[in-house]
């Protein structure tokens, strides 16, 4: 049982991993994705929506939660990339919508729903879960490193142009990565509300998905940055909930919460004056229209 | 910087009045079936709360001031092309700033007044500017850090009504009622004095923007940083001042809150007027002439969602209406069709 504490605190890992790599995977194309927050929130509600109509089971809701993520993103990428809107403005307004969504199918179509049964099977005592955030970020480093999709992927991002030229179908590219990557984070939405809180209340991300979106930053658009930084966090999370089950305060209550919200800011801030090189898509956020 | 016209201005005025009715419309019908009551009903609850009498109408005023100030700081912000979304943080640390002046300093009561004003703009632009320092310096993204600012002020305000500052009376964390002293006083109430702040503020920010140096400077590197920097325009500098009055005006907010309205500091002040100002700036076009009509708007649609929950629906639906605000009225921007070009 030495393992114990550890575990607990990885299992939060999949929130935080899956979140920032769906992040990453629409920033890299090109495509801001500022609806993490809002995407994740979602995400809580689909899969407890999945759980409680289509037959108590887990791996389904989480399943839904992927597809309707899915759905968000298609409409992030229809508005962001076909229309040419602000993709900063259309984030917000997507986060909004979502959020509020969430909170208001839930009042009206779900009373009161709790998951009672635990995720299984497990290794080390880390569901099935772990292993697949685990798995999808060296799936998404092997991908953008090595194969001609990842190479797309990238071009699109740093120059639509070019890539355009090179006959890569920057619209198809983006449409892509930004409703997959909109698919892991739902994903991250339901594996919070099925399997870490087993329950759904509004405003359950509470801040996560803007810290997956902080990673993204402070990760300067590496697979292996986020990776790590996700990682990092999670610990910092884990231990804050951890500190505080366990009754361990060194601050009030309401700054505990905060803790990895502070850290965001610090390695920020950090990473901009130490000045490491800003490996910043060149074509993140801008509109690309053929000629 | 491209001059409009005033026909594009009228334009895309009409777009988005248009834009606005449909988004209302379909979530009412949206709604209307959602708890099987008819649109008529629905509709006269959503307008009464505004409209249905005097006392309704004031109070829909009363929202509108705080939603007004936001607005026109954010106004600033957004017109030298900074996204500053900290509105909600700033708005609180006014919140903190006015409440702690006017119950622990005990000062003569104009004093505590004025000490408010001027702590909460000077506090709270200075918290602001913490982000614009960092991306003006070393670029750092403003977005995430004005946000993770809101999360740790947002716990700021709640640990000093849990601990410090709590009253211990009244069913949620709160603090004391200021003096009586200090208190604004009414217009008609509810309408506080407050309501001409923001009018008086609205007409400030107009001048600033357009008439001074800085403010035409700001909207230089807001239309384009890159060119503006080529031509020997200080940018770092003007990302600090810009952030700084933004930030500042903000915070004035929640003076205006603590003074005029609530006349304390309790849990979800702010109901998200940080955000809410955020599609009033984007209704507004970042013109702030218009910022009054458009905060008017959002203060109607928030009284009229109040007015719904008497028929059952969930108070949240405002927060999905104004979400779809943010992307329908940016539309016209996008479209060159639209305006036949």
């Amino acid at each position: 049982m030495a393992f114990e504490p550890i575990s607990s605190i990885l299992s939060f890992f999949p929130v935080i991993g899956l979140a920032t790599l769906g992040g990453f995977l629409c920033q890299k194309s090109g495509v801001w994705n500022i609806a993490i927050e809002g995407m994740m929130a979602f995400g809580t509600f689909s899969g407890i929506f999945a759980y409680h109509y289509f037959g108590q089971s887990i791996w389904l809701s989480l399943f839904f939660g992927f597809l309707l993520g899915l759905v968000f993103g298609l409409l992030l990428s229809i508005l962001c990339v076909h229309f040419n809107l602000d993709q900063i403005v259309v984030g917000f307004g997507l986060w909004f919508v979502s959020e509020g969504l969430a909170g208001f199918l839930y009042f009206i179509l779900l009373p009161s729903v709790r998951v009672s049964e635990t995720f299984r099977p497990k290794l080390l005592s880390l569901d099935p879960m772990f292993y697949f955030t685990l798995v999808s970020f060296a799936v998404l480093y092997f991908i953008l490193k090595n194969t001609k999709h990842g190479l797309a992927i990238i071009a699109t991002g740093e120059n639509p142009k070019a890539a355009d030229v090179a006959g890569i179908d920057v619209y198809k590219v983006r449409l892509f990565s930004t409703m997959l990557g909109s698919a892991f984070i739902g994903l991250a939405g339901s594996y919070l509300s099925l399997v870490i809180l087993q329950g759904f209340t509004y405003k359950m991300v509470s801040g996560y998905g803007w810290t997956a979106f902080a990673l993204i930053l402070f990760g300067r658009w590496t697979t292996s940055g986020i990776f790590f930084g996700s990682l990092f966090f999670t610990f910092l999370i884990g231990l804050q909930i951890r500190l505080q089950v366990m009754g361990i305060l060194f601050l009030p209550l309401e700054f505990m919460v905060i803790i990895p919200h502070i850290g965001v800011i610090i390695v920020l801030a950090l990473a901009g004056i130490l000045g490491r090189k800003a490996g910043m898509p060149a074509s993140l956020g801008v509109h690309y229209e053929r000629e | 910087m491209k001059k409009e016209t005033f026909s594009d201005t009228i334009s895309s005025l009409l777009y988005i009045l248009c834009a606005l009715v449909i988004t209302l419309g379909l979530s009412f019908i949206l709604s209307s079936w959602l708890i099987q009551r008819n649109i008529a009903d629905i509709l006269n609850f959503f307008l009464a709360s505004s409209f249905g009498s005097t006392d309704n109408f004031l109070r829909m005023l009363t929202r509108t001031t705080p939603i007004l100030i936001t607005t026109l700081g954010l106004i600033i912000a957004f017109n030298s092309g900074i996204w500053n979304i900290g509105g909600e943080g700033q708005i609180i640390i006014g919140v903190i700033v006015s409440t702690g002046i006017c119950l622990f300093l005990n000062l003569p009561p104009n004093l505590s007044i004025l000490l408010s004003f001027l702590g909460s703009f000077i506090v709270s632009g200075v918290y602001a500017t913490f982000a614009g320092f960092l991306k003006a310096k070393w670029n750092v993204n403003e977005v995430a850090i004005t946000m993770m600012q809101n999360f740790i002020i947002i716990a700021l305000l709640q640990w000093l009504i849990d601990d410090p500052w709590n009253w211990g009376v009244g069913l949620y964390p709160r603090t004391a009622m200021i003096p009586a002293e200090t208190r604004l006083p009414f217009i008609y109430n509810p309408l506080n004095l407050t309501f001409f702040v923001g009018i008086a503020l609205v007409i400030l920010v107009h001048f600033m923007l357009n008439r001074t140096v800085l403010g035409y400077e700001l909207q230089v590197i807001g239309s384009n940083i890159k060119a503006a920097f080529s031509q020997g325009i200080n940018t770092s500098r003007l990302i600090t001042i810009s952030m700084l009055i933004s930030g500042g005006i903000c915070g004035l907010a929640g003076s205006s809150l603590v003074l005029g309205e609530y006349f304390r500091a309790q849990a979800g002040i702010t109901s998200n007027y940080g955000f809410y100002a955020i599609a009033a700036a984007l209704i507004a076009d970042n013109k702030p002439m218009l910022a009054p009509f458009a905060s008017l708007l959002i203060s109607i649609i928030c009284e009229g969602i109040l007015g719904l929950a008497a028929l059952g629906l969930p108070h949240r639906l405002g927060q999905v209406i104004i979400g779809l605000i943010y992307i329908v009225v940016i539309f016209p921007k996008a479209m060159k069709w639209f305006r036949g070009s």
